[in-house]
């Protein structure tokens, strides 16, 4: 009797395994019954598009936005101004370029000091929208201004909101003439 | 609870069973992951500024595909309980509380004015004057600034959800795209509005790709935050593309750890999720955002490369970058760590390449790729052995483009079209010669316009003739014709020299010769430059020789046209005028008139009668059908059906003019006279008898006697062509056989004892052939009586030494007969001597003889006193009429009839003996002669004896 018992069981257990087996095989072939494959479509140039419906996930975003003042352009609410030099580099004319990314104003004064022992340059430019970020409004220093000096030279951006709060990054830069 | 047991066993069972499909499926499998994420080549150049990857339609069906149903209405409930009312509120109640009322236009339906601003946003079916669709401001854009319409498609979803949202609100459609929309502050109000915000995102887009150095992001090396709370952090990224630092410098932030390992959710409070959903959203919408191939450089080396994945390959120039999609600007400078990671290979990267192992050739162009065929490589100088042996994946890196054209034009600017022969540029002066080359459907491949540009200019191509090694050909559908010198001489125009690029891309067709056919039917003549529609099938196929030049219409239409040819009668030059039939045959100088009538013959070049094969001789005067035995004469521009070949024996005879053998198209485009025979009038009342190609004159008088006036006339210049012989009489003779035409009827004979009596001899007779005798409509034999053909004379006459003897009566006839009687006109018969009248009895040579029944009785000598007097003496008939006459027994003196009367003759009369015993004792020892009735009556009865 106890082996009959497990004898069902096994059968039964077999009998489930192999239709899994079946469905995720069959599931595989969209041309035997399966799932279908999302829809594509194949432009010119051999270009797959992905032509399946947006779905809850992709607007979920969006929905949770969709409340009273929920797309309202948010004010600053930084109480500090933080400056973040986003690249500074020399261009094939030895021009040197330094660019930044601003927060926490959006008026004010930058102010670029490069130094290198009793050698100082210094720049000033305003503050400026760019897009979705306010920045120094470029500073482009010719290599003419470095008189021939190269070499490691300090470097030094200060922005003063015009609500007279400030920042300033400093780092080293080696400059090539 | 065994059972228990034994149930919870198979449900454990059955979700494992459900969790082992799954894992098999692989349903919950991502395909793009973290790994994939690069912070420094987030795009690439190359495809973010695709402005044609998809067209307006696409775009379209696109955003249609992705709202299948726009909630307009917002009558789907929201995710926003609603405690009064004991369910979710409606989109259309949340959007009214939150300051959004329906109705809501989902992107696919938008409409907007971009002069005015107008928009359909408050009442989605209204119509927008002047509006158009998002699709099309897109795509407006795209264009525009050169931007990849996807793009701004995925920005679009990343900013405000508007492609997949299906109740976007107004507020979305104002800040699109986040242009001018600081993290950190309002948006710039002058920026808003949907086309506003497109149109501002593609200009910085292109702003930055154009000039990176002006921004805060450029290629290089670059400080990037992960958020716009700079305490979040940085890090240093080697920016690879300009396109990648556009994107930084619209959204100036990396995404975090955090943002990436939840790709398609939140990370952590310093994530950013800007740059990376645009990557995420693009690859999975529209494929990967970066190819497998760059260009980069190593810091202070100016040699640029072509990296495919961890190779990288010298570009030799740049125009090889351009035409692999690159510009000067897309170049990244690698640090050296990275740079020497790649392995260097050789040779230089080209424009003409192959996938490796194979012998396809490929030209590369504008970021394009183009099979080349065999053809085309011949007439570029692109060899699979020379080419450049690349995977295909790296060919395949830049757009294919389907085959390169022996035409190609620039992409813009400059719209003449070329054939490229080897590094030299050929422009078609026109389309029509293009077409003329290349077929009337030419494909044209646009080319960067710097390639184009570079190219050298040979001279244009103003014509479809070309020269190469010594040999002309007519070029017409890609095929070059080869034009003999005669051919080339009647074709127009100058001719081209040309490459033996050239020459082998045009496949070899047959020579065109002196027709031209169209596609639709039209035949023309081509000489001396001018093609000339040929009036007819029958003209177009007596020039034929060979098979037509079956030529495109712009070939043709490059050959100026001229008058319709309807003529197969032509002048050389030198004046000597030809007959064509699929051949030339010269027409004598004397056959001139007969083929042209007064009619000038149009002058050809000699090249184009040269193109024509000789006759064997030159055309004569007799013309035929192939088809048909029917022989006509040439007169006066005009073919005369011969009336039978014996006329045309009579015509031609010693001439021996070979009948010229047409076919019956040609011969039929000769126009057809009257029907001719050997007795033609000259048209001016002369007749002729034609005999042995040479002719008689008839005067009227021997004319009504051939009866030959009915005859058609013929031209004075064909009669000129033929000997005259002089004048011919009715008398005729051929041979032994002699005769006399009356009438229209020739009476004849070869006997010389009846020709004799009818008088005809050699000294009275023209000798003519048999055949002239045989035009007589009706012979007759010479026979010994004539009679007017005039019913009211009855008179029949014997004739004899040509003279008419009048016979008197039944029993004269009879006696001298019988014959068959010729009936003649009274006016021949008036013209002959008929003033004696016929006798029974003839003396002949010294015999006297008289007519019995139809035969002669010679009359014994000594008897002859008896039966003549001087008072009826014989006639003298001739000796050969004697010799008609058989023979029978002799009379003697006593004669009896057939009623047994007996009658002595004596002084010319018959006395009756009326008893036999009278005739027994006078003249029984001489005996008596039986006689016929007729003659008896026709003696004088005198007294009994």
């Amino acid at each position: 009797m106890k082996n009959k018992k497990i004898l069902i069981i096994s059968i039964v257990a077999f009998t489930l395994l192999a239709s899994g087996t079946v469905y995720a095989l069959v599931g595989r072939n969209p041309s035997s019954g399966g799932p279908e494959a999302s829809p594509v479509m194949t432009t010119e140039r051999g270009q797959t598009i992905d032509m399946s419906p947006g779905t809850e996930e992709d607007n979920q975003e969006i929905n949770e936005k969709k409340v009273p003042g929920g797309m309202d352009d948010k004010p600053i609410v930084s109480d500090t101004i933080q400056v973040t030099i986003t690249r500074t580099n020399q261009d094939s004319a030895k021009t040197l370029q330094v660019r930044s990314l601003l927060s926490g104003l959006t008026a004010g004064t930058c102010r670029l000091t490069l130094s290198k022992g009793y050698a100082t340059i210094e720049k000033t430019a305003p503050v400026s929208l760019q897009n979705t970020g306010y920045v120094c409004d470029g500073f482009d220093i010719a290599a003419s201004e470095f008189a021939g000096n190269s070499g490691n030279w300090s470097l030094e951006l200060s922005v003063a909101s015009t609500d007279n709060k400030t920042q300033s990054v400093q780092q080293d830069i080696t400059i090539e003439l | 609870m065994r059972r228990l047991q034994f149930a919870l066993f198979t449900g454990i069972l059955f979700v494992a069973t459900l969790i082992s499909a799954n894992i098999v499926r692989g349903d919950t499998a991502q395909a793009l992951s973290a790994a994939n994420w690069n912070a420094g080549r987030i795009i690439d150049d190359r495809i973010f500024a695709d402005s044609q990857a998809i067209s307006v339609s696409q775009i379209q069906a696109f955003l249609n595909a992705k709202v299948p149903s726009c909630d307009t209405n917002g009558s789907k409930s929201s995710s926003h309980w609603y405690d009064a009312g004991g369910r979710y509120y409606t989109r259309a109640e949340w959007g009214a509380i939150s300051g959004n009322p329906a109705p809501y236009v989902c992107l696919k339906d938008y409409v907007e004015n971009l002069s005015t601003g107008q928009n359909n946003l408050g009442s989605p079916g209204a119509s927008v004057p002047g509006g158009l669709s998002a699709a099309q401001i897109i795509a407006g854009a795209s264009t525009q600034y050169s931007i990849n319409p996807e793009v701004i498609v995925v920005l679009l979803q990343k900013e405000q959800s508007l492609v997949t949202d299906d109740w976007p609100w107004v507020t979305q459609y104002k800040k699109a795209t986040g242009a001018f929309c600081p993290d950190t502050a309002p948006c710039d109000v002058q920026h808003a509005g949907f086309g506003n915000q497109v149109y501002s995102a593609a200009r910085l887009f292109r702003n930055y790709i154009d000039n990176p150095g002006q921004y805060n992001h450029a290629p290089g090396n670059n400080n990037i935050l992960y958020n716009p709370n700079a305490d979040c952090g940085r890090s240093i990224v080697h920016i690879e593309t300009r396109a990648t630092a556009a994107l930084y410098n619209y959204t100036p932030y990396q995404p975090n750890a955090a943002a990436l390992a939840n790709l398609y959710g939140s990370g952590d409070g310093c994530s950013s999720y800007g740059n990376r959903n645009f990557w995420r959203m693009f690859n999975d919408w529209f494929g990967s955002t970066t190819g497998s191939v760059s260009v980069v450089k190593k810091s202070n080396d100016a040699t640029i490369y072509f990296r495919d994945k961890n190779t990288i390959r010298p570009i030799p120039s740049m125009s090889v970058l351009e035409a692999w999609g690159f510009t000067g600007d897309m170049v990244s400078t690698l640090d050296d760590t990275t740079f020497n990671t790649l392995s260097v290979v050789t040779p230089n990267l080209s424009r003409v390449v192959k996938v490796t192992g194979t012998s396809d050739i490929f030209f590369v162009d504008g970021g394009n790729h183009y099979y080349v065929n065999p053809a085309v490589a011949g007439l570029r100088g692109f060899s699979a052995s020379t080419a450049l042996g690349l995977p295909a994946t790296t060919i395949q890196s830049t757009f294919g483009k389907g085959n390169l054209s022996a035409a190609v034009t620039a992409a813009s600017g400059d719209t003449s079209v070329y054939i490229i022969d080897g590094a030299q540029k050929r422009g078609f002066t026109s389309m029509t010669v293009l077409k003329a080359w290349l077929g009337s459907s030419p494909t044209i491949t646009r080319l960067s316009n710097s390639y184009v540009g570079a190219l050298a200019s040979a001279p244009n191509i103003s014509l479809n003739r070309i020269e190469h090694n010594g040999s002309t050909y007519l070029v017409d559908g890609k095929k070059k014709l080869p034009l003999s010198a005669n051919a080339g001489a009647i074709y127009p125009g100058s001719t081209t020299a040309v490459s033996a690029n050239i020459d082998g891309y045009l496949a070899t067709g047959p020579g065109p010769k002196q027709l031209a056919r169209a596609a639709n039917g039209s035949v023309y003549l081509i000489d001396a430059g001018i093609k000339h529609p040929v009036g007819s099938l029958k003209v177009a196929n007596a020039w034929k020789s060979g098979e037509y030049a079956n030529l495109s219409n712009h070939s043709l239409s490059l050959i100026p046209t001229g008058s319709t040819w309807s003529k197969n009668i032509v002048r050389k030059n030198d004046g000597s005028i030809y007959l064509v039939d699929s051949k030339k045959y010269l027409i004598p100088t004397d056959l001139t008139a007969a083929y042209l009538g007064g009619t000038t013959a149009p002058t050809v070049s000699d090249n184009l009668l040269a193109l024509l094969p000789n006759s064997a001789g030159p055309a004569s005067g007799f013309l035929k059908a192939t088809t048909n035995s029917t022989i006509y004469l040439a007169d006066y521009g005009k073919k005369r059906p011969i009336s039978s070949f014996t006329s045309y024996s009579l015509l031609n005879g010693a001439r021996n003019e070979t009948i010229t053998n047409l076919r019956s198209d040609t011969l039929s485009l000769i126009s057809s006279g009257p029907v001719v025979n050997s007795l033609p009038s000259d048209g001016s009342g002369g007749l002729h008898v034609f005999d042995n190609g040479s002719y008689y004159s008839l005067a009227p008088d021997i004319a009504q006697e051939w009866q030959a006036a009915s005859s058609a006339a013929l031209h004075a210049t064909s009669l000129s062509r033929y000997v005259g012989l002089g004048a011919l009489g009715n008398k005729l003779r051929d041979g032994s056989t002699y005769g006399v035409a009356y009438d229209g009827k020739f009476y004849r004979s070869s006997s010389l004892a009846r020709t004799a009596m009818w008088g005809l001899n050699d000294t009275s007779t023209q000798a003519v052939s048999s055949a002239v005798l045989s035009t007589f409509k009706s012979t007759g034999g010479l026979t010994r009586f004539i009679k007017k053909n005039n019913s009211l004379d009855s008179t029949v006459y014997l004739i004899d030494n040509n003279q008419l003897f009048p016979i008197a009566s039944m029993n004269l006839y009879v006696s001298l007969g019988p014959d068959s009687i010729a009936y003649l006109p009274e006016s021949v018969i008036s013209t002959l001597d008929s003033s004696t009248n016929a006798s029974f009895a003839t003396t002949t040579a010294g015999e006297t003889y008289v007519f019995d029944n139809g035969k002669k009785r010679i009359i014994e000598s000594s008897y002859v006193n008896f039966w003549f007097t001087s008072g009826n003496a014989p006639a003298s008939y001739s000796s050969e009429f004697l010799s008609l006459m058989p023979n029978n027994s002799a009379l003697r003196r006593v004669i009896r009839t057939s009623d047994g009367s007996m009658y002595v003759m004596d002084a010319g009369q018959k006395r009756p003996i009326r008893s036999y015993s009278s005739f027994a004792s006078n003249f029984a020892s001489e005996g008596y002669s039986n006689i016929s009735n007729s003659l008896a009556h026709l003696i004088p009865t005198g007294a009994d004896f």
